[in-house]
């Protein structure tokens, strides 16, 4: 993790925010985005892509542009596509500038014209391996696609942050999902670092996720050993989920979690159905690999 | 009167003086009897006793050892008619009975008076609490009520523990299962399905081979391959009926965007209506909850009620504003929640509590404002700087003097009102209006352009008493209208008080109180005789007392501080002398100067000796608080003329309008006198001698008519004496000013040149009962080495000048030969024969004009 990073002095990581051209940015993933960068003395690149495919339409007489109210359309002409991207630009810009000013975090914005994976693939892969992206848009109930493409493509990046679309919050106890005990001790020191960011003095909830009962006591032992020689979280056991992420996407509301950190693909954030997490999270979600 | 003793003894000492051989060597020229039936006896009123020259307080009198043994005063002394004014103004009720106190001490007398009407404030009803509310239907006309006394500030803190109670309450209401599931269940009917039906469009659309794009300002649709929008000029290549193929699949997903998007609004508009409405219900409930206690304890009062229905409506409507917290930042810093009445989210709901009366205390309240600007006065809004623009809100009215002494009675000295810019408008405004609106005196003139407000008026129902002197009262009363229309109660307070033995012991008490109020050392009975002495000295009168208590504490602090030099734990007589001295020693530097200049004879006086148409007259200079005495020389010259008398004073534009007058008195004596039956031909000019500034008063008018009857006779006068009084045409003396000053001006120049005992001050007959002389002054005349003559008329004053009667008309008419009269009187004929000789056609005697008669 960056964190590491931070600690030993190897070059700098990075938080890269990337805003899409298309759909506007969530409030609250400017706020995460801040909040880890603060938590990892690192800065945000703030990633506006401008997707090259938006701009070969304009070579379409046909195509039309209808407004987010349904009431107007009209041609699109490169000059107006230009203008409207630049704008956009600047308006993320200055709102990731105010949160990043809130959270005492270094931040710039660079603006790119490429295909929206590239870019972010570019982007990580200019400051070696530690980065951690922010999508910047919510996540719908089927983004779980895009995610995965993201973690398949972006080999430069520990760790990818999303938010659902009714994210409100980046204060709380930072709940780890324990689903199995690999990657638990990094993704713990994760949830410290989030924690404590700032002065902060946020608890750290352990959350063990399994399908049945034993699976369940058999995990808790293991993570109890694993953790055993640093601070100890708070344990909860998620009810069993018989394979239903809507149980466990329930539990994680009714903590009021500031941050979630969770394994991508596992049972709380299925690589299909994103729905369960879509209507119930109020945090960040924190995926790794 | 003094006169019937004093004459004979005077004649007496007059004797014994002759035999001790101390008058001066050219001795009086005796009057021989007249030819016929004229009488040739002398009217010369005897020199004044010593203890005529000073009334002393003799301080076994006073029946105590100090000040200790007194009850201090508390209230005032002799002021019968100033206390039943104040009374009278303080009973009407109406807001135009308002007081001015007239009196020359105001702020002594505001100590006083304040503890009178305090008094009768007691008896009185105490006025309710008033607060400012917001008001939720215009912010900008902030809402005032009344309240019992002493619930506007506990409405205050229940409205703020309303509101903590709220913060905490609410946030846990709209956490709450119940909310979080309503409301999520209103998200789901409606939020989601726009997401759903955009995506679904999109899926149909890349079935279909096209792409549905976002862009900054909305949707976009084009042909995609293998997941990519392809490229114009490959969608060129493909055959024309495969474009217009995908062209018609677009245009039709296009529409079903349109009506997708089109749908928005109206589904967002129907959540936002089941969300608002869920949001009041739940908000409501609570809030409810929170107001319940302030209803309960203040639902009684009318007002509270109206207005806690439309705290309640507006805390429902704007719930969201305790979930959301912009200070919370501000908390992490300072580690402390902001406190409830410092939120901007919560101010409205706050309550300012202008004025808040003790709710044990009795009577209606008594507030003096020593500081009467236009904003401690009225009030004031204040502003706060917020983002670069000053802006303000209810909680920032201040309350000004009338609010606080609303209902009660409200003590204001005159003069600082006065020089307070705009506060004399403001105040009458309110006293007319009967009520206090609070305006900023610049948004009159209309320099304001920031944010203010235009809070409801508050009623006015108070009793202003003004203090100030008695210039003030008459310029006001002369200058301003409405003052007489509003302050129609005059309590005028006299500045002394009659000394009889009541009113000795009461300013015995008063001292006491002055030693109590200051911690100051006791003063023995010698003192405090020497505080009444200087009390007279300071009414310039030996039968009254002066009560301006400030001076009078002066001297008692100062005397203090000398007995504190002198190592005493008492203060004695002979501090109050010293604390008497020095303050005269450092004010009268001036003196001093002009003291040299008779002593090194650059002002020519003559202080002995006797000269003709030469006298010494007297005046007063006022320096500050300070007044001293000098003397001047005055002279005469007459000849045979038309009837003319010059007063060179007025001549060279010297000389006010009351000398003139004077001067003017004294033709009509001459002409009245001796001029019956011939023309007053005569030519006089009088003049001040080295008088280099103007002279006005007539107190001087005796004195030139002794110079012009001594230049008349041609009889020297004694120019050891000097004097003052004014005459009438009757030959009258009458009473001046100052005159205290005046003889001891002259004596400090006669003992400054050695007294002889033929030195001394003529002085009205009238003004004796003024006499309250230094004591250095009496000392003197108690040993003969000076003297103080009283005159009634001018035939007594020029026996004592020239050692010659007068002169009084026998039956044949005449004057007594050698008279001073009969002198005057052949020197008149005289000039009249000649002028009839002459066959000038003089003008004669009569009113005087600028070339005819005085001028």
């Amino acid at each position: 993790m960056i964190g590491h990073v931070a600690s030993v002095g190897e070059a700098r990581g990075r938080v890269v925010l990337r805003l899409s051209c298309g759909a506007p940015p969530h409030e609250a993933a400017f706020e995460a985005a801040a909040r880890i960068a603060q938590a990892f003395e690192s800065e945000i690149e703030g990633l506006f892509v401008e997707d090259l495919q938006l701009l070969d339409l304009t070579g379409y007489a046909f195509a039309r542009e209808v407004a987010f109210n349904g009431r107007v359309s009209r041609s699109l002409s490169i000059a107006d596509v230009e203008v409207e991207l630049h704008a956009a630009f600047r308006a993320m810009r200055r709102r990731m500038e105010v949160v990043a000013k809130r959270y005492q975090a270094r931040s710039y914005a660079t603006r790119v014209r490429d295909e929206p994976l590239s870019a972010l693939a570019r982007a990580c892969a200019r400051a070696g391996p530690w980065n951690v992206i922010v999508i910047g848009e919510p996540f719908s109930s089927r983004g779980g696609a895009a995610i995965a493409d993201i973690l398949a493509s972006v080999r430069d990046a520990t760790g990818l942050v999303t938010i659902g679309p009714r994210s409100r919050r980046t204060r709380g106890p930072v709940v780890v999902m324990v689903e199995e005990p690999e990657r638990l001790l990094s993704m713990m020191r994760t949830a410290e670092r989030l924690a404590t960011a700032g002065g902060g003095r946020d608890g750290i909830i352990a959350m063990l996720a399994g399908d049945d009962a034993d699976y369940l006591a058999w995990l808790e032992g293991q993570a109890r050993l694993i953790l055993s020689h640093g601070p100890e979280p708070r344990f909860v056991t998620a009810p069993p989920a018989r394979g239903e992420p809507a149980v466990i996407a329930e539990a994680l509301r009714q903590l009021k979690a500031g941050f979630v950190v969770a394994r991508f693909g596992g049972l709380t954030v299925p690589p299909d159905d994103l729905r369960p997490l879509a209507s119930a999270l109020e945090s960040p979600l924190f995926l790794v690999r | 009167m003094i006169f019937g003793l004093g004459k004979k003894r005077g004649k007496e000492k007059e004797k014994e003086k002759d035999k001790d051989g101390k008058l001066e060597s050219d001795a009086p020229i005796e009057a021989k009897p007249s030819s016929g039936k004229s009488q040739a006896v002398g009217v010369r009123p005897a020199a004044l006793s010593a203890d005529k020259l000073r009334r002393v307080v003799d301080p076994a009198s006073l029946g105590i050892k100090t000040t200790a043994e007194l009850e201090p005063l508390t209230g005032l002394i002799g002021q019968d008619r100033a206390l039943r004014a104040l009374s009278f103004g303080v009973g009407m009720k109406s807001n135009d009975y308002n007081i001015f106190v007239l009196g020359p001490d105001a702020s002594g007398n505001s100590a006083a008076v304040r503890t009178m009407l305090e008094g009768l404030a007691a008896g009185q009803q105490p006025p309710g609490d008033w607060i400012y509310v917001n008001n939720f239907d215009d912010p900008n006309k902030a809402r005032a009520l009344r309240l019992r006394p002493g619930r506007g500030r506990e409405f205050e803190r229940a409205m703020v523990a309303a509101v903590d109670e709220l913060r905490a309450a609410l946030p846990a209401a709209f956490e709450g299962e119940d909310y979080q599931a309503r409301s999520r269940a209103i998200d789901a009917l409606y939020g989601g399905r726009t997401e759903e039906l955009i995506q679904e469009l999109g899926q149909k659309a890349e079935e279909h081979g096209v792409a549905l794009l976002r862009t900054p300002l909305g949707f976009t649709l084009a042909p995609m391959l293998e997941g990519k929008v392809v490229k114009p000029e490959a969608f060129a290549a493909v055959p024309p009926s495969m474009q217009a193929e995908v062209r018609a699949t677009i245009e039709a997903l296009q529409k079903e965007l349109k009506a997708i998007l089109t749908d928005v609004p109206r589904a967002d508009k129907e959540r936002r209506q089941n969300l608002r409405a869920l949001n009041e219900e739940v908000a409501a409930t609570v809030v409810k909850a929170a107001l319940d206690d302030v209803v309960a304890e203040f639902g009684d009062e009318d007002v509270i009620a109206s207005y806690l229905h439309a705290v309640e409506d507006d805390l429902i409507a704007n719930a969201l504003h305790f979930l959301a917290d912009p200070s919370r930042e501000q908390e992490e810093f300072s580690g402390q929640p902001i406190e409830s009445a410092r939120d901007p989210r919560f101010r409205r709901y706050m309550v300012n509590a202008v004025v808040s009366q003790n709710p044990e205390a009795q009577g209606a309240p008594v507030f003096e404002e020593t500081n009467p600007t236009h904003g401690n006065l009225i009030g004031r809004v204040e502003h706060i700087a917020h983002m670069g623009a000053l802006v303000t809100d209810f909680l920032l009215i201040k309350p000004g003097a009338l609010h606080k002494a609303n209902g009660g009675t409200l003590l204001i000295d005159a003069r600082k009102l006065l020089f307070s810019p705009f506060a004399w408008e403001a105040l009458k405004r309110a006293l007319k209006a009967k009520s206090i609106r609070l305006e900023q005196p610049v948004e009159s003139l209309g320099l304001v352009s920031t944010q203010t407000l235009d809070p409801e008026p508050i009623p006015l129902d108070i009793k202003v008493v003004l203090f100030g002197d008695r210039e003030l009262y008459y310029l006001l009363a002369e200058g301003d209208p409405e003052f007489q229309e509003l302050f129609k109660v005059q309590a005028d307070f006299d500045d002394t008080i009659a000394r009889t033995a009541e009113h000795t012991e009461t300013y015995a008490r008063l001292v006491a109180a002055i030693v109590g109020e200051y911690a100051l050392r006791p003063l023995d009975a010698e003192a405090v005789a020497r505080v009444i002495e200087e009390g007279s000295r300071m009414a310039r009168d030996r039968d009254k007392l002066s009560i301006e208590v400030s001076r009078i504490g002066d001297i008692v602090r100062e005397a203090d501080y000398w007995a504190s030099q002198a190592g005493r734990s008492l203060t004695t007589g002979a501090d109050v002398r010293r604390a008497i001295d020095e303050q005269v020693q450092r004010a009268d530097r001036m003196r001093d100067r002009d003291q040299e200049t008779f002593k090194r004879g650059i002002v020519l006086v003559d202080t002995e000796g006797r000269k003709v148409g030469q006298i010494n007259g007297l005046s007063v200079l006022q320096l500050g608080t300070f007044a001293f005495g000098r003397p001047s020389r005055i002279t005469a010259r007459v000849r045979f003329g038309g009837g003319r008398m010059v007063d060179i004073e007025r001549e060279a534009k010297l000389g006010g309008p009351l000398h003139s007058k004077g001067v003017m008195i004294l033709w009509g004596y001459l002409a009245g006198m001796f001029a019956q039956d011939h023309p007053l031909a005569l030519s006089a000019s009088l003049v001040f001698e080295q008088s280099y500034g103007g002279v006005e008063g007539d107190s001087a008018s005796s004195t030139e008519l002794y110079a012009l009857l001594s230049a008349l006779s041609d009889v020297p006068i004694r120019q050891g004496i000097a004097v003052t009084g004014s005459v009438n045409q009757l030959g009258e003396v009458q009473a001046i000013g100052g005159v205290n000053e005046k003889i001891e001006g002259f004596f400090d120049v006669c003992k400054a040149r050695g007294l002889t005992g033929r030195q001394g001050v003529i002085v009205p007959g009238s003004n004796v009962q003024h006499l309250m002389l230094r004591e250095d002054v009496v000392a003197a005349v108690r040993k003969d080495r000076f003297s103080v003559w009283p005159v009634t008329t001018i035939a007594e004053g020029i026996e004592i000048l020239t050692g010659i009667p007068a002169g009084v008309r026998g039956e044949d008419g005449a004057f007594p030969a050698d008279s001073v009269y009969a002198r005057v009187e052949a020197k008149l004929k005289l000039f009249a024969e000649r002028a009839k000789a002459a066959g000038n056609a003089m003008r004669l005697a009569g009113p005087p004009g600028r070339d005819g008669g005085a001028s």
